[in-house]
């Protein structure tokens, strides 16, 4: 997955996974989304998570966090094979999964990559979608 | 304390918040915890990319339009959370010291199918910077209790 020739609809690749602990749920939310639920374990609790949950925002960016690493890693492979790396502008839109969970998966589906009018030398992905799921 | 409650969301406009200031630190720390790209992370690197110079994530921007939000009225809500983000589009690079405001519609309003004690407020939220640019547009919604159900059951 790298040039846009390699992208192709229905394409699944999995991302790696991140770790939401209660201090680093508390700490995203302290700073941009400070609603009880996503402060206080009690109130989140009481509230329709039924538990401490992240900040839906915290999920989006931790998602982009794994979605960068892995095309840095897969940029890294290929400039080890002594292949050209194709760079890669990640302004396109993701469903966001929100809820609570301490950790979790991310999937990567393709679901219509298109070319970008714009410029004829780039590409966009249309819709592909982001999954973040909690495993089991 | 009067917490703003489902009845109290009209459709159209609901208001204007900010300004707030993005600072090219801020930029660089979120973006190395959750967008590590040279675009965000290195002037040189961002000139070069086609978003010609150094820019806040994406995430980053969502972000702090979330903390307007709060500030400007979600942290006086009776707010239950939100399902998710509808619509979301990033139209124009965020910068080191934009003074971002922020205009908020209410498009939609509902009463909760499935919790009717509830309804969904559909928000939509256009950021723009102090040139009046639009650099991000979202639609999303919130769910809120409805004004009988915070006199009865919220008397702590």
């Amino acid at each position: 997955m790298r040039f846009f020739e390699d992208i192709a609809v229905g394409q699944r690749r999995e991302l790696g996974s991140f770790t939401f602990t209660a201090e680093g749920i508390k700490k995203f939310a302290a700073q941009f989304d400070p609603q009880r639920f996503h402060l206080d374990e009690e109130e989140g609790r009481r509230s329709l998570f039924g538990g401490l949950a992240a900040s839906g925002w915290h999920i989006g960016s931790a998602c982009m966090k794994l979605l960068v690493t892995d095309g840095q890693r897969l940029a890294r492979e290929a400039a080890a094979r002594g292949e050209p790396v194709a760079t890669w502008d990640p302004h396109q839109v993701f469903a966001i999964c929100a809820g609570p969970g301490r950790y979790w998966r991310a999937t990567r589906s393709i679901l219509q990559p298109r070319w970008y009018r714009c410029g004829p030398r780039r590409a966009v992905q249309d819709g592909g979608s982001l999954r973040a799921a909690m495993p089991g | 304390m009067n917490m703003i409650v489902f009845e109290d969301f009209k459709l159209g406009r609901f208001g204007r918040f900010g300004p707030r200031r993005v600072t090219r630190e801020e930029i660089l720390a979120f973006a190395a915890e959750f967008d590590p790209q040279p675009m965000h992370l290195d002037e040189h690197a961002a000139s070069r990319s086609m978003l010609k110079g150094l820019s806040g994530s994406g995430w980053h921007l969502c972000s702090v339009i979330m903390r307007m939000m709060f500030d400007g009225f979600i942290g006086r809500t009776a707010s239950l959370g939100s399902p998710g983000v509808n619509e979301l589009r990033w139209l124009a690079p965020l910068r080191p010291d934009d003074e971002i405001m922020l205009d908020v519609d209410v498009a939609e309003t509902r009463v909760s199918r499935s919790r009717p004690t509830t309804g969904i407020v559909m928000f939509k939220a256009v950021a723009s910077n102090a040139a009046g640019e639009a650099l991000c547009e979202m639609l999303s919604p919130i769910i809120v209790q409805r004004r009988d159900q915070v006199a009865t059951e919220q008397p702590r």
